[in-house]
């Protein structure tokens, strides 16, 4: 009789447990989930607000001519390459003002490239548009174990940072 | 007769406890709800900043000043739109909404620590 009450007793706890287990886990698993759609899309804004920001910081720059002929000839303006230098000053300004604007909008630049706009490859045609591609991080707020995140993006796990790629065409 | 009653007491207790577990189950459903909520509006909050400081840097010419309810309709919040200082024509947005409830008699404007708000940062286009 002691045994079979005793059992009882048992199974009704772990019943309990299982079920309050499982809605720890859920709830975790909610606040996850809206922690990473809600990153993802401030990733995008962000990406959007560099690529625009950029194209326009070119429509500006006083080397924009320089750095379009450069990029057309085959120069990459690209915050990767080793090379960039070579494009010229107006890639630095870029790269620098991309980096800035990241910044501002919380978030990290991963890459930044400059090329020429297909539209403006033609023979005989001189300085032109450009193209500007943009990849960015932003980082996503773990529930669990937040401390364990790099402080930068590439550095550790992926599930600390989320991504986002935009790009933008010189108007005319 | 002493068995039969300790089995009724037994079953008794049993229903006094899933009887205290259902509120705080119910409580936790409510919660995980209140939470997909917040995050549906930060996205709204997010994509409204976008928006506004998207037609925030056009040329005034071009485009009156942009208006929360011109963009959301449906949205309640508030919308500071300002310069950021430093090198280069930049324009801050900010868009705070007024977060929605679903947990009963807790309320709160678009000044709350849980208002869904969003920033975005973009470049004025020339004019």
């Amino acid at each position: 009789m002691l045994t079979r009450r005793a059992g009882a007793r048992g199974a009704a706890a772990l019943v309990l447990s299982g079920a309050m287990g499982a809605v720890i886990t859920g709830g975790v698993g909610a606040v996850d989930a809206a922690a990473a759609v809600t990153a993802q899309a401030h990733a995008e804004a962000a990406a959007d607000a560099v690529a625009h920001g950029t194209a326009v910081f070119l429509l500006g720059d006083a080397h924009r001519e320089q750095l379009s002929i450069a990029v057309q000839a085959g120069t990459p303006c690209d915050s990767d390459a080793r090379d960039s230098p070579a494009a010229g000053p107006g890639c630095a300004g870029a790269v620098q003002a991309a980096r800035q604007l990241a910044a501002q909008n919380a978030a990290v630049l991963a890459r930044l490239v400059v090329g020429p706009d297909p539209r403006d490859m033609q023979e005989g045609q001189g300085a032109g548009r450009m193209l500007v591609e943009v990849h960015v991080f932003v980082p996503r707020r773990l529930p669990v174990l937040p401390a364990t995140c790099p402080t930068s993006p590439g550095s550790g796990a992926d599930l600390c940072w989320v991504d986002a790629w935009s790009a933008a065409q010189g108007a005319g | 007769m002493r068995a039969r009653r300790g089995r009724a007491g037994q079953r008794g207790s049993q229903s006094v406890e899933l009887v205290a577990a259902l509120p705080l189950l119910g409580l936790a459903v409510m919660l995980a709800w209140q939470c997909i909520v917040l995050a549906r509006q930060q996205i709204e909050a997010q994509s409204d900043a976008r928006e506004l400081a998207r037609q925030a840097v056009l040329c005034s010419r071009a485009a009156p000043p942009p208006t929360l309810a011109g963009v959301d309709p449906g949205a309640a919040g508030t919308v500071s739109i300002g310069a950021v200082p430093g090198p280069g024509d930049l324009v801050r947005v900010e868009v705070r909404l007024a977060p929605e409830s679903v947990l009963p008699g807790v309320d709160g404007g678009p000044g709350s620590a849980v208002a869904p708000r969003a920033a975005v940062v973009m470049r004025r286009e020339p004019c």
